[in-house]
């Protein structure tokens, strides 16, 4: 556990350079720099099979190769710092506890692709975070470890720490790019994909914190250091983030691959006394909920997805029986309707009615065909709507459906004066 | 440019063949395919927000939108599989979440495309049952309604203002289903007022103020004619109810503009209809104008005509360039031929009008049509402020640099709308045109290789100095610099220019040094002219020095000034004025009214009282565009249909049948069967017009002179310093504002609206070094004497330059600037403070 | 009442604005600003925002209101905010919310009468392993009881 990039997450002042320094850090820039052509460095993370730790798990050296050599506009590096995927909390501690190792991804990364401005794109809740990282990029920059001439090598690069101002949206990464762009933060159309017309139209990486937190060590102990852990097509570690009634909720960094009942059992120590386990959203709240059928699943993306659910951003959400399934669809889809950006229809449209009606049903005032009128409103905004947003809108819904109807149906026979049950979830 | 790579695929079991690149809307189009939109139009950059436009794309999986998705070789799409129906049938029910169902009362009612939509996917009524978000319904102006109930936000309103208008009066706030249209802060609109919103809108969210319950669609009787102002000559549909006109309003499929209207054509409508139009004929009798019977004042005039001839004074002739083609070949066939008089005009505003040779020349470069903006690799514009003059021109051009960074060259005494947005500006002195001119074109020749006419214009501008240019224009060596490699970095290039250029006191060297710059780049060259058909009354002869077609006259005639000049001195016999009114118009107006009164006899035609019908001897009442049929040729040299659209005011006349009349009267043998009849005349004399008659639609071709040759580089000296305004005082210059155009519009009330009177624009920095505030009425005193009007900041004005529009009777623009120089140093004194609430 | 940024914050703007390849990505950072300088966004402080960076006022209207961090109205002096989202709603965020309703006798988007507290609902705020949470001002309190949050707001009394 913690082999990678949560190793020695704890050492303390880890966030001074000099204690990151003294642990090895800045050693992968100092050898790119010198060392590694950029296209070797592509290649490597390429071979690392290193995938997207924001929620797609696109691989991320192919994502870097996508950007032309030879651009007129200059090209960018963006952090994707906005974690707002409800049950994730992983960059958060990332940068928290060692903001060093992310300015270190960032500058692999823009040594690679031949960036000279990077931004972070920070969510706004995160001001103290914010002001971590604003005093760890001085303290780089103030060394010669960012900025001009970074460590000799007449490489620039320039970091703006930029923080949004509340809304869930911006995590995608086109709507971020309009919002650090200063327009109302909604996704844009792709083709063009970023890696050509991104930020100010110039070629742009999106990348996770995680992401890039692990591109430093793939630097330092190579590509095959990195494989040796997790599987074939999900290699290296992730973060995974519990949240829900288990005794030691948190962060913890483990291969991909291992078994959902191993982290929730031996590493988390299993359920809150009085709790009984009865879902589990496996990936962020973005994916389908599983019941407690699924603890054997292995934890990587191509599993997770076989089992009908996403690994999405490693947030599990650990729900018991204390909580209503129906509260908590109506909580979900109450935070889908309240993020959607609006841009497009059937998120604007389906996540308002979604909600109305799972509020009816959680009300008691549920209506026969009410279930159906449900996976209805789903059909017609999955695959519909102009970004994820929308999917993952119907993804909670349509799968605790599935999983869980008996309650919904209960609920709805009940129906009779609108009496609000009392369990937590719903608002 | 390289021919575009040919894609094929199949819709709906068809298949198509389109350049790489094209949407999927428009290649089904190209079949007869018909896939809704909402979010898309054909001015914006895909949005891809509504998806109503979904459609099955095979090897998907799931649905496409049609409205961002481009033809792809081999690719086979559906548009009515079972896929495709139920995900547009999703996005419909969706749509109506939130919408009332209440189609009968809202004013979009049977012109709405989401109830055209729903209907088409079968859905009356929805599943929805909760409630639905209810706003009040309010007025953001005197123009535009906002219903927010009915906002499906798919923002093209607030993308239209954006992108193509450029001025971003509206915005979406909120989010989700929250998002809602606003202004930035639930106030007025502050904009051109173009109500292009409305047009863009596609159900009732939007709706025109003015038009507001005035009429149901199917009450209207709508008639496609062209917008009687501007030289963009855009088609609209006149809407008729009991005899007033009650709306206009453009098509998407129709017409140079597509649904493009301007803030003047979209309210410019009540005109015709005015209750101040002129009914009768009237004799003047014992000093005053009478009415009378139609014969007896023809008969006035043909006697007037008789005598002036046999006195051997001269029949001299002025006509607006409003009138139709019809109308002003038979006027300059009646003065030339049956008057046996060269000394006819049109171009009354320009003070040095430019010479037959050189108008043939203009003639000689290729028509380029509007929508060749879209492709264009630059532009130039010279002394135009496109988008407060033309703004089709201006708002398309806008388009492009917002959408692909097209590189454009303004060329302005004002830092004007497209200056602000251009890659490169030159904000050149008031006055100092042809500096600015020259001083570009030795920038241009210098860029330009060996050979041909840079050649030419190199040795030509050799001895102009830098300094005489920089110091004459107020710009510098590098401003022009930067212009010419502006104009140099794109492809394909135009130059354009327009009322400022064309009436400035140099007026002709200043296009010849346009013409010698289009020679050096190799660009088209394209005069935007006054009025709606300054073109046809070009190509129809109504010129002292070129018969119709450009044919140069045998024994050149007097223009303007000299007709006044001559009929001040007691030369002329009969001065007919065709539409066209000298006091307001004519720069020196003390000379006009000279002219007027020392004439022997002066013939009005007009559709109102003006100042030159009333010291007419003989007022005929015309009948206005939107009564006549006939033809105008617009800046693209279009030659477009007018056709009436409502009934005629009292006994009023064309002007064709008029002239035709006074010809005969004069013992000529004409006789017109119709308007055809004419028409054909004038193919067969002009055969630039060969398009014109009974075929002609709103897509008739453009014409362009054949073989004539274009002059070489005219070899002229530098231009001179004009000298900085005097203290206490302020530079202003005139023209048509967006809002207004020439005199007619002041009959229309809703204009009067957005431009109710006399008006100084002037910039926020001017306004405070004279102590003057928004709203407050100021004496304004020029060389050409006083006039009263309302203080205004921002607008068309520039930092140092003020701007008078010319629209208001007692406070014409000439009653202020003197007879030199369409711009002058103004002494303004405040009259009384604004009132502010 | 002209509202107006201080010559120093002025200056302060424009650094801002310089880190930045086109000056409009400023907007939310310009706004941050507003927000200190006047405890809220007014419409006048839009109208500055929009100035600085020569952007149409419309537009920073349609930016303002999108984001939810930026008070339209004037707040108290203590802005808390109970996350509701799922984990926390799970592990007693909602009654957190109860209890700060019925404590401070104001429902979300409203400020106590002495001006000193103003209750919102916020989304996940990226807590959810130490939930629930609440955000007071810029500070998250994790992990809370309602008797631990008792203590926080008498403490800020
Ligand atoms: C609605 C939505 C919200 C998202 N939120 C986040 C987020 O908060 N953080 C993040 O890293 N990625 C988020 N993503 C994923 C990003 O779009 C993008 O895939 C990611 O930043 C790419 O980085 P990676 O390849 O390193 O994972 C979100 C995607 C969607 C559709
Ligand atoms: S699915 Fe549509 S409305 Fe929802 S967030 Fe994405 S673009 Fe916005
Ligand atoms: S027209 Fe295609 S999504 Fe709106």
């Amino acid at each position: 556990m913690n082999d990678i990039v949560f190793k020695g997450i704890d050492t303390p002042n880890l966030r001074q350079l000099a204690v990151y320094e003294a642990n090895g850090g800045y050693a992968a820039v100092r050898k790119a720099l010198k060392d590694i052509k950029p296209d070797e460095l592509i290649e490597m993370v390429k071979q690392s099979g290193l995938r997207g730790r924001g929620g797609a798990g696109f691989p991320t050296g192919m994502k870097w190769s996508f950007v032309p050599k030879v651009s007129a506009e200059p090209k960018y590096v963006v952090v994707n710092a906005d974690e707002s995927e409800p049950g994730t909390f992983k960059d958060r501690e990332l940068m928290e506890k060692n903001p060093h190792q992310l300015l270190e991804g960032i500058i692999l990364a823009a040594w690679a692709i031949g960036s000279h401005k990077s931004f972070i794109y920070i969510r706004g809740e995160f001001a103290h975070i914010a002001k971590i990282l604003e005093a760890a990029a001085l303290e780089a920059e103030a060394r010669g470890y960012l900025g001009k001439n970074i460590f000799g090598s007449g490489f620039d690069l320039d970091l703006v720490i930029h923080r949004g101002a509340g809304a869930y949206i911006c995590g995608e990464e086109t709507a971020l790019l309009d919002s650090l762009e200063g327009f109302r933060g909604q996704p844009r159309l792709k083709p063009p994909f970023p890696a050509v017309k991104g930020l100010y139209g110039g070629p742009t990486i999106v990348n996770n914190v995680e992401t890039l937190s692990f591109v430093p060590f793939i630097v330092n102990e190579g590509p095959a250091a990195f494989r040796k852990f997790g599987t074939e097509k999900s290699p290296g570690t992730k973060i995974f983030s519990v949240s829900g009634p288990v005794k030691k909720p948190g962060n913890y960094e483990l291969p991909l691959g291992t078994p959902l009942r191993k982290l929730l059992e031996e590493i988390c120590g299993g359920m809150l006394g009085g709790h009984e386990l009865l879902a589990v959203i496996p990936g962020g709240s973005s994916v389908p909920v599983w019941n407690k059928d699924y603890l054997d699943v292995p934890l990587d993306f191509e599993s997770v997805a076989a089992k009908g659910s996403l690994l999405g951003s490693g947030g599990v959400i650990v729900m018991s029986s204390k909580t209503s399934m129906v509260a908590a669809t109506l909580n979900l889809t109450r935070f889908y309707r309240h993020e959607s950006c609006g841009k497009c229809t059937p998120c604007r449209e389906g996540t308002y009615w979604m909600e109305k009606v799972l509020g009816r049903i959680h009300r008691g005032l549920g209506m026969p065909g009410d279930l159906e009128l449900l996976l209805d409103l789903c059909s017609t905004l999955e695959g519909r709507s102009f970004c994820a947003l929308g999917d993952a809108a119907a993804m909670p819904v349509r799968s605790s459906i599935l999983m869980f109807r008996d309650e919904y149906e209960a609920r709805i026979r009940e129906a009779a004066g609108g009496k609000t049950p009392e369990t937590a979830g719903s608002r | 440019m390289t021919e575009p790579k040919m894609v094929t695929c199949t819709i709906d079991g068809r298949t198509v063949t389109a350049p790489e690149g094209t949407l999927l809307t428009d290649a089904a189009k190209m079949l007869g395919i018909q896939i809704p939109i909402f979010c898309s139009h054909h001015r914006l950059k895909p949005l891809g927000a509504c998806r109503i436009c979904l459609i099955e794309k095979e090897k998907t999986g799931k649905p496409v939108i049609a409205c961002a998705e481009m033809v792809a070789e081999g690719a086979v799409f559906h548009t009515q599989s079972e896929m495709a129906l139920k995900a547009r049938k999703g996005i419909m029910e969706y749509l109506l979440v939130n919408h009332p169902l209440d189609c009968p009362i809202c004013d979009e009612g049977g012109e709405c495309d989401l109830q055209d939509t729903s209907y088409e996917h079968g859905i009356g009524s929805s599943r929805f049952v909760e409630m639905k978000r209810s706003f009040d319904i309010v007025d953001l102006g005197p123009i535009v309604v906002l219903d927010r109930n009915r906002c499906i936000v798919c923002a093209r309103c607030v993308r239209y203002c954006n992108d193509i208008m450029g001025d971003s009066a509206l915005t979406i706030e909120e989010r989700g289903f929250h998002s809602q249209i606003n202004t930035r802060d639930g106030g007025e609109l502050e904009c051109q007022q173009c109500g292009n919103c409305i047009e863009v809108c596609p159900v009732g969210a939007l709706t025109s103020r003015p038009y507001r319950f005035k009429a149901r669609p199917w009450d209207l009787k709508q008639t496609e004619t062209v917008c009687n102002f501007c030289s963009n000559g855009c088609t609209f549909h006149l809407g008729r109810r009991e005899g007033t006109l009650v709306r206009a309003r453009a098509k998407k499929s129709h017409g140079v503009n597509r649904d493009f209207l301007c803030a003047r054509g979209r309210y410019g409508y009540e005109f015709p209809t005015s209750p101040e139009r002129l009914h009768f004929p009237r004799i003047r009798q014992g000093g005053s104008l009478q009415r009378a019977e139609w014969s007896d004042a023809l008969g006035q005039a043909v006697r007037a005509i008789q005598a002036a001839r046999s006195a051997g004074k001269a029949v001299t002739a002025l006509a607006s360039a409003r009138l139709s083609n019809e109308d002003l070949y038979l006027l300059q066939r009646l003065v030339r031929e049956v008057a046996a008089s060269p000394h006819l005009d049109h171009r009354l505003e320009q003070r040095a009008p430019l010479p037959g040779p050189l108008l043939k020349s203009l003639a000689a470069f290729p028509a380029l049509p509007v929508s060749a903006i879209a492709t264009l690799g630059s532009a130039l514009v010279f002394g135009e402020d496109v988008n407060e003059e033309q703004p089709l021109y201006g708002t398309s051009l806008l388009r492009e640099v917002h959408y692909r960074r097209m590189p454009v060259v303004v060329a302005h005494s004002r830092r004007v709308r497209l200056m602000q947005e251009a890659a490169s500006g030159l904000p050149y002195r008031p006055g100092s045109e042809l500096a600015a001119a020259r001083g570009l074109l030795k920038s241009l020749a210098a860029h330009q290789g060996a050979a041909g006419p840079a050649e030419e214009v190199r040795k030509m501008t050799a001895g102009w100095s830098w300094e005489a240019l920089a110091s004459g224009s107020g710009l510098t060596e590098a401003q022009f610099e930067k212009a010419a490699a502006t104009l140099y970095s794109g492809g394909s290039r135009a130059i354009y220019f327009g009322s400022q250029a064309l009436r400035a006191a140099e007026a002709p060297d200043l296009v010849r040094a346009l013409i010698d710059m289009a020679l050096v780049s190799g660009a088209s060259l394209v005069p935007l002219w006054d009025r709606s058909n300054s073109q046809g009354a070009l190509d129809m002869g109504v010129l002292p020095d070129l018969l119709p077609g450009y044919e140069a006259a045998p024994a050149p005639g007097w223009n303007t000034a000299e007709i006044l000049r001559r009929s001040a001195s007691g030369e002329v016999g009969v001065l007919i004025l065709a539409g066209a009114d000298p006091l307001a118009h004519f720069p020196d107006r003390k000379l006009a009214e000279n002219a007027l009164r020392k004439a022997d006899f002066v013939l009005s035609l007009d559709l109102f009282e003006t100042d030159a019908s009333e010291m007419a001897h003989v007022s005929l009442p015309l009948r206005s565009y939107a009564e006549s049929d006939g033809s105008v040729t617009n800046s693209e040299r279009r030659v477009q249909a007018l056709r009436s659209a409502a009934n005629p005011v009292g006994e009023s006349e064309a002007g064709w049948r008029i002239f035709e009349r006074l010809a005969t009267g004069l013992g000529s043998a004409w006789n017109y069967a119709d308007l055809l009849a004419l028409q054909e005349e004038i193919r067969a004399r002009v055969p630039l017009y060969k398009v014109l008659g009974r075929r002609m639609g709103p897509a008739a071709t453009s014409w362009a002179l054949p073989g004539a040759s274009l002059p070489g580089a005219q070899p002229v000296g530098e231009g001179k310093a004009p000298a900085a305004a005097a203290a206490g005082t302020l530079r202003v210059e005139s023209g048509n504002s967006i809002f207004h155009h020439g005199m007619l519009s002041q009959h229309n009330k809703v204009q009067l609206k957005l431009l109710p009177g006399p008006t100084l624009f002037l910039a926020a920095e001017d306004a405070a070094r004279l102590r003057l505030a928004e709203g407050d009425l100021a004496l304004l005193e020029g060389p050409g004497g006083k006039v009263e009007a309302r203080v205004k900041i921002g607008g068309p004005s520039g930092p140092g330059v003020g701007f008078y529009p010319d629209h208001f009777a007692g406070a014409e623009a000439n009653r202020l600037f003197g007879p030199e120089s369409p711009f002058a140093d103004i002494k303004i004194s405040t009259l009384s403070a604004a009132v502010h609430s | 009442m002209a509202l107006e940024f201080k010559p120093a914050v002025v200056d302060e703007c424009r650094k801002i604005i310089s880190r930045y390849p086109q000056p409009r990505s400023a907007v939310l950072p310009l706004l941050y600003v507003a927000q200190r300088e006047f405890g809220y966004v007014p419409k006048e402080a839009e109208a500055l925002v929009a100035d600085l960076l020569e952007l149409p006022p419309a537009d920073v209207a349609g930016v303002v209101s999108f984001y939810t961090m930026f008070h339209r109205q004037p707040v108290g002096k203590y802005v808390v905010q109970v996350c509701r989202t799922l984990s926390c709603a799970i592990m007693g965020g909602d009654n957190l919310a109860d209890h700060l309703q019925k404590k401070l006798g104001i429902g979300p988007g409203e400020t106590t009468p002495d001006g000193k507290f103003t209750l919102k609902w916020v989304e996940c705020l990226a807590s959810c392993g130490t939930a629930p949470v609440v955000q007071i001002n810029d500070d998250y309190h994790e992990n809370l009881t309602i008797q631990e949050l008792d203590r926080l707001l008498d403490s800020l009394r």
